[in-house]
């Protein structure tokens, strides 16, 4: 019996920090003798810096790791997010735009909305009618009140953040309170056991530094489980085009500007542009396939939209970031987990990127191997759900794509049949007949639950048959009571919330409570 | 339901009390729902304590405007309802200050220096009828005098009520009160946003920190606020001790 007692997380970043972080808080709660964590960090090499947004999820991770939720928002100038807009993807004609927000629809553990809105029990948009938060982020609301406690949530939020302040943010935590051993030094080399394993890896500044399990955090770059273990690489890249992105940051024009409640996404000829409003700063960037755009026309669609959104287009820089949809074969092999950058990455379209990371050292923590025996197993398990998880992701993103009408190559390319995976085809075959529910999604832990397939459905205008048995007069009134009550709730909370901005300057000076 | 000093401010037309401008003034003595009285929550502070926790329950209340916590005796079940408001008196050996001090107020002037202010839109003021604030020469009378000491009372009170509520937070001492059946059975209470002290939390305190609460003597108030909620029963109308 090798009891498992060290782990070695290598590169730091919002990757190797969450995972640190999480796994320590966890260990920390339940084991009388908790596991040495520790975390090599180069000194050198600088955090990409990617995903500036989070899931809902993050707000119990943080709470777990034992976070004041004031002192993150305050020290990552981050903001909160209430979803997505998603404009000009549909047709790219005046006034396209749809939200997919956070709040799940109304009754939508026992009413399937949709089915009640294709019976033309309500008007106007799906998201509007069946959740109040299209109206917050019209209005510009926060999702919550300074007399809400930290962590709670009057309408659902996720975060919009500063990823290097959060590295840095989640590195103090960790080494301050959690006890994460830091160490910075680059990473020479690695000691193998006889078995194969991982037995420790070789820093040019610290030494030698051995564990029983590592995690690779080392970007891109996957020193652990690509390089060391040849681990190979599935590129989804016939499926999402995008490859490429450029970053921008762009100031406000005034220190009391306006925050936008949610992520901005808007369609371009061969990509999209994020636009992402921090405390102190909006966070833009264009997402576009190499393939049917060159770099400079890029850059120029970019300045653009820059440059509409007021800020000085030409005198900000712009970082250029190069990548490759897909994922590792395997992200767990012998006693090494990749985490992060190192297991795969997709485009930021659904702000799935930290989520991963997450979910990720959540199912670690949880199910941390006790034994080197137990390691074997565990890793089975973890790679099944992953590769189900990943392939999730991939089908919800490229759903964006193919529902769009837009003419330009790099879309009419993204509706060629041989792009489409087979999962997501038979999907679609059955949500022509029925809206998706439930039962369509059958894994304990699903990425996204069938609430998000509706709002991006329905927001690009995809057509499912109106119920062809009807609705019964009984839950007709079941439905109108729904959409009654969502109105209703809609108003309440734009009349009882304040403005991000303003929530935020109140959460500066007052904090939140923790209760 | 707020239980905060500033948002009566917010819509009321205060001055700063002013002898030349406000000599006429008089203002009415006496209680009642006629002078606001008729409130479910009045703000306390810390000092207050000892003599109000035998009369109300005590809750820790968030303000709207600043989420920061502040003390506040539970009077009533709903809006508009006070049950130690009979008619024209209080049915307790306690007023709490912030009653008192009405329709006075301090507002700051400059940094840390406090001025005598009024609520003019106070229907305790008027021109012909009470007690004379200043006499003829210009003097502060009895009645000004006795404001000032009740503003000063409130004044002090601040540090050690926030000293206090911070201490109780950060020990995580606070919840969101449980209130089922505390109240006669009929009587829903219907006054929201509610925090008490958690017994279990409280209990379960430790070494260092336990030790520093009590040596600030937060200990000895965390008990006082529990004790307080014996009251709870007299907002029931049916409770008929007088």
């Amino acid at each position: 019996m090798e009891p498992v007692t060290r782990i070695v997380i290598v590169g730091g970043g919002t990757a190797g920090w969450l995972t640190a972080g999480t796994l320590a808080a966890a260990t920390r709660e339940s084991d009388e003798r908790p596991l040495e964590i520790t975390l090599v960090e180069s000194p050198n090499v600088p955090i990409i810096g990617v995903g500036e947004g989070t899931w809902p999820t993050m707000r119990r991770t943080l709470k777990r790791m034992g976070i004041r939720e004031t002192d993150f928002l305050n020290q990552c100038s981050a903001s909160f997010k209430q979803g997505a807009q998603f404009v000009g993807w549909v047709d790219g004609s005046q006034g396209d735009a749809y939200y997919h927000p956070l709040v799940l629809p109304q009754g939508y553990f026992e009413t399937n909305m949709a089915r009640q809105w294709l019976a033309g029990v309500s008007d106007g948009s799906f998201a509007a009618a069946v959740c109040p938060q299209e109206a917050l982020c019209e209005a510009g609301r926060a999702p919550k009140a300074i007399t809400t406690a930290e962590y709670d949530a009057v309408a659902n939020y996720a975060y919009h953040l500063d990823a290097g302040a959060f590295s840095r943010f989640l590195q103090e935590h960790c080494t301050r309170v959690l006890g994460v051993r830091h160490v910075a030094a680059d990473v020479t080399g690695i000691r193998s056991a006889e078995n194969g394993d991982i037995a420790a890896v070789l820093t040019m500044q610290a030494g030698e530094i051995s564990g029983d399990l590592f995690i690779d955090c080392t970007g891109f770059r996957a020193l652990l489980l690509g390089e060391h273990f040849g681990v190979g690489f599935i590129p989804w890249t016939q499926v999402l085009f995008a490859d490429r992105a450029l970053a921008v940051q762009v100031p406000y024009p005034a220190a009391d500007s306006p925050i936008l409640p949610h992520t901005l996404s808007t369609a371009q000829r061969a990509g999209w542009i994020w636009d992402i409003g921090l405390q102190s700063r909006r966070g833009v960037g264009h997402v576009y396939s190499s393939a049917h755009i060159d770099d400079d026309a890029a850059r120029a669609d970019l300045r653009a939209y820059v440059h509409s959104i007021g800020g000085d287009a030409e005198a900000l820089p712009m970082r250029k970031i190069e990548f490759q949809a897909g994922h590792r074969t395997r992200f767990w092999e012998r006693n090494c987990v990749a985490v992060g950058l190192s297991a795969g990455f997709l485009e930021p379209l659904e702000a799935s990127a930290i989520l991963l990371v997450e979910i990720a050292a959540q199912f670690i923590a949880e199910q941390m191997p006790a034994t080197r025996a137990a390691m074997d197993p565990v890793a089975r398990r973890y790679n099944t759900t992953f590769a189900y998880r990943w392939a999730r992701i991939i089908d919800f993103l490229k759903l964006h794509y193919l529902l769009s009408r837009r003419t330009e190559p790099f879309w009419a390319d993204n509706r060629r049949t041989e792009s489409i995976p087979e999962s997501l085809t038979e999907l679609l075959t059955l949500w022509r007949e029925q809206p998706p529910w439930h039962d369509d999604f059958d894994r304990a832990v699903e990425v996204f639950p069938a609430a998000s397939y509706q709002y991006v459905l329905y927001g690009m205008g995809f057509e499912t048959r109106v119920p062809p048995r009807g609705l019964s007069s009984q839950a007709r009134a079941h439905g109108e009571q729904l959409f009654m009550h969502n109105k209703q709730e809609a108003a309440a909370m734009i009349q009882r919330l304040p403005s991000t901005r303003d929530l935020l300057d109140r959460i500066a000076r007052y904090g939140l409570q923790p209760v | 339901m707020a239980c905060n000093q500033s948002e009566g401010i917010s819509v009321s037309n205060i001055a700063i009390l002013d002898p030349a401008e406000h000599r006429g003034l008089r203002i009415r003595q006496g209680h009642g729902a006629q002078f606001g009285e008729d409130v479910p929550l009045v703000p306390l502070t810390a000092n207050e304590l000892r003599q109000a926790v035998v009369e109300f329950p005590v809750f820790l209340v968030k303000d709207p405007g600043t989420g920061q916590f502040g003390l506040c005796a539970l009077l009533g079940r709903s809006a508009g309802h006070n049950a130690f408001l009979r008619g024209d008196r209080w049915r307790t050996r306690y007023v709490p200050l912030h009653i008192r001090r009405q329709p006075f107020l301090v507002a700051e002037r400059a940094e840390g220096e406090g001025a005598v202010a009024i609520d003019l839109d106070s229907s305790r003021v008027s021109q012909n009828e009470g007690e004379r604030l200043f006499d003829d020469a210009g003097e502060g009378t009895a009645a000004l005098a006795r404001a000032r000491d009740l503003l000063v009372a409130i004044m002090q009170a601040a540090r050690p009520t926030a000293a206090f509520i911070t201490a109780l937070v950060e020990a995580r001492l606070i919840r969101p009160a449980e209130l089922a059946g505390a109240c006669s059975d009929d009587r829903v209470l219907d006054v929201a946003g509610l925090y008490e002290v958690d017994r279990t939390a409280l209990a379960s305190l430790r070494g260092e920190r336990l030790e520093q609460l009590h040596g600030a003597g937060h200990l000895f108030g965390a008990h006082l606020l529990i004790a307080s909620c014996g009251n709870l029963s007299r907002l029931s109308s049916d409770y008929q001790a007088d």
